[in-house]
């Protein structure tokens, strides 16, 4: 592999770890906004939202966790890891 | 690399691979927003527990409050329950009725009072009112009702028996 198609792998693995970011920070903003629903819903004294905004969260989690899984094997297979 | 010749000393001694350092910067705010979000996720289920915790709390045993001389008519009485960290208020109404509620303004948690001239349970911070037969918001921001504690009075005694149904709703 010569130093051009190196510098062209290197762009790519950039571009790709920031449009995984970008999808994690939009799932990160609406966790804070579930999080900001069951607070606010506990301070009214109502009990009902919490479980369906914790298995919401939780489900975001995941996604973020198969994203960073992504980020990894993009580092496995540039030898970063 | 055939650049290298012309580097001046110190970036050869102490070379930056630009590049490298930009994504691994990158890579490493990836896996920080990701233990983020476990903390959003570990959040709302602070959220769950606690819910949990206070629906064990409703089955609480019955309690007892006061004898009914204790109060009179257009009386208060100041009391704990179901634990003793949660403030509660039992009132004598001006047909003599009992009704006992949490003390705690469901807007910010302000300690509410009655005023026997008009009905009312009143928080002072942000002017609250909730109706103190019911619990039901009169005026100002509370967004619900005050949960109200079920009651039994038997052979001339007032007891807590748990929670009404609006609590929960």
């Amino acid at each position: 592999m010569n130093k051009m198609e190196k510098d062209v792998r290197s762009a790519q693995r950039t571009q790709a770890i920031g449009v995984v970011m970008i999808f994690i920070i939009v799932i990160l903003l609406m966790q804070l906004w579930l999080l900001t629903i069951a607070s606010e819903e506990f301070l009214a004294g109502h009990r009902a939202m919490a479980l369906p905004t914790f298995l919401a969260s939780a489900g975001c989690l995941l996604v973020n966790l198969w994203l960073l899984r992504y980020v990894n094997k993009i580092d496995r297979d540039s030898g970063l890891e | 690399m055939e650049n290298e010749a012309k580097k001046p000393k110190w970036r050869k001694d102490f070379p930056v691979g630009w590049n490298d350092d930009n994504y691994i910067t990158r890579r490493d705010f990836t896996r920080f927003l990701v233990l983020a979000s476990g903390a959003m996720a570990a959040g709302n289920g602070y959220f769950v527990l606690r819910r949990s915790h206070e629906l064990a709390e409703d089955q609480t045993p019955r309690t007892h409050i006061a004898t009914m001389e204790e109060v009179p008519v257009g009386g208060v009485k100041l009391f704990r329950f179901p634990t003793d960290n949660d403030p509660a208020i039992l009132i004598r109404s001006a047909d003599g009725e009992f009704a006992a509620f949490r003390q705690r303004c469901t807007h910010l948690s302000c300690p509410v009072t009655y005023s026997h001239g008009d009905g009312a349970l009143n928080c002072p911070c942000h002017n609250g009112s909730f109706d103190a037969a019911t619990g039901h918001v009169r005026s100002g921001p509370p967004p619900s009702p005050l949960p109200k504690i079920a009651l039994t009075i038997e052979n001339g005694a007032v007891y807590a028996t748990g929670w009404e149904k609006e609590k929960t709703s």
